[in-house]
């Protein structure tokens, strides 16, 4: 049944339909079906109760961090914003107004954003097929049609309120059947993705928390070395010279509200990155509930910074 | 881990950053001894050696997506992997689906009728040619 889930749920529905019949014959009555009913769902759910795993915790986390990731947007500064800011400072230096100076900023700084873009890309939609995955919401399932077709089979002789109930259990059979083939599958990816998820959101964060944000202060740090010039060559035109200072005050804003934003991202990557290896390290025991609790607080932590990113 | 190559454009870069600053330290230390034309010519010396800095940072970037693209590769896998299983589970459905075209069998065999033996043996057969297309 390993890689054929359906086969695996329709053995599990005969074998209640077998049950179903079994009571039928047997002639019992509702309240002794009812318990011996009861004891049947046990003895078939049992295998698949067992191995039951925090599945919303998982949901919670690629929920959170898929939400987190998307925040990368709020940065708003990108290489493409340096090399359109460079190529500025290069025409005003010129000192002269000059139509046919070009801006050449998709081959390097275009490339460099790309980067920035597919390794996102690739993350977020890796923590948006688990999210899926470990949504218990998109795998409810309907046996209304199959206890009706029971129904209309004159050997049976079913009561509408033995189908009342047969409807009930179908589902939840169908369902937890799901949850066990889940579990296991979510198990075996988390697995297989996690030194690759590590290493990828490794140079994620490298290029974003280093790379990107030594570009920012190197694209403020020309700009303030320009204004300095200004000022110095102003003497002592007082008008021109407070033009000048509210240029450095206007740069000096736009450097720190961006550095401030690249801190709480790369926060976020790294709860993003330690709750995956979290994971990854308590596979086997997601049922525990302080593992359960941890995974939990990864999810609430990216929670809060993402909630400081939007004041 | 960085290739120790594109390691070695970073610190370029980063070492054409220091110096840049250097400059600009030196400039504001000394401004009172300068004279015009030296402030200048070492305010454009920084303005360059810093651009240059910012200019190399971009080619490092580029560089260090050379690099990752195994990685991105292997995750993209896994991604189809995972999307490959949600479509599996959803055939759930359908597998309850064919065991009422199955129960459906047997009530007609039961109670002699051939419509509603033709009918259900049409629903199931169509039911099990869906999944084995979705598979291919």
């Amino acid at each position: 049944m390993g890689e054929r889930p359906y086969l695996y749920f329709l053995l599990q529905l005969l074998k209640v339909i077998i049950i179903f019949i079994t009571e039928i014959i047997s002639k019992s009555s509702i309240k002794e079906h009812m318990s011996r009913k009861n004891l049947f769902i046990l003895i078939v759910l049992f295998p698949l109760l067992h191995g039951c795993v925090a599945l919303n915790e998982v949901n919670q986390y690629a929920a959170t961090s898929t939400a987190a990731l998307s925040k990368v947007n709020d940065i708003d500064y990108t290489f493409s914003d340096y090399c359109l800011h460079d190529c500025e400072l290069q025409q005003i230096r010129k000192g002269e107004i000059d139509t046919l100076f070009k801006c050449e900023c998709e081959q390097q700084a275009g490339k460099a954003d790309e980067a920035i873009q597919k390794i996102h890309f690739t993350i977020t939609s890796y923590l948006t097929a688990i999210q899926r995955l470990s949504d218990n919401k998109g795998f409810t399932y309907d046996v209304s049609n199959l206890t009706a077709a029971l129904q209309q089979n004159p050997l049976l002789k079913l009561t509408d309120e033995q189908i009342g109930v047969y409807n009930s259990a179908g589902n939840f059979i169908a369902t937890a059947s799901s949850i066990f083939y889940r579990k296991k599958k979510l198990k075996q990816y988390i697995e297989r993705a996690d030194p690759v998820f590590q290493s990828l959101t490794e140079t994620f964060i490298f290029l974003i928390n280093n790379r990107l944000r030594e570009q920012l202060r190197i694209d403020y740090e020309t700009r303030l070395a320009n204004i300095s010039q200004m000022l110095d060559n102003a003497k002592n035109d007082k008008g021109f010279k407070q033009v000048v200072v509210k240029l450095y005050l206007d740069e000096r804003t736009y450097y720190k509200k961006h550095e401030t934003v690249i801190n709480s991202y790369v926060s976020l990557l790294r709860t993003v990155q330690k709750g995956h290896h979290e994971l990854f390290l308590q596979r086997n025991n997601l049922k525990d509930t302080k593992i359960r609790g941890l995974i939990k607080r990864y999810a609430q932590d990216a929670k809060d910074i993402l909630a400081s990113l939007q004041k | 881990m960085l290739n120790p190559d594109t390691q070695q454009v970073f610190e370029l870069s980063d070492y054409f950053h220091q110096l840049g600053n250097a400059v600009g330290e030196y400039i504001q230390q000394n401004k009172n001894f300068l004279e015009n034309d030296e402030r200048n010519y070492l305010y454009d010396k920084q303005i360059e050696l810093l651009q240059f800095a910012g200019r190399i940072n971009l080619i490092g970037v580029t560089l260090v997506f050379d690099e990752v693209q195994d990685a991105l590769k292997e995750m993209n896998k896994i991604t189809a992997d995972v999307q490959k299983t949600i479509k599996k589970v959803l055939t759930v459905q359908q597998a309850i689906d064919i065991a009422t075209s199955l129960v459906g069998i047997g009530t007609a065999i039961i109670s002699r009728d051939p419509k509603l033996f033709a009918k259900n043996c049409g629903r199931a057969t169509s039911l099990i040619s869906a999944i084995n297309n979705k598979k291919t």
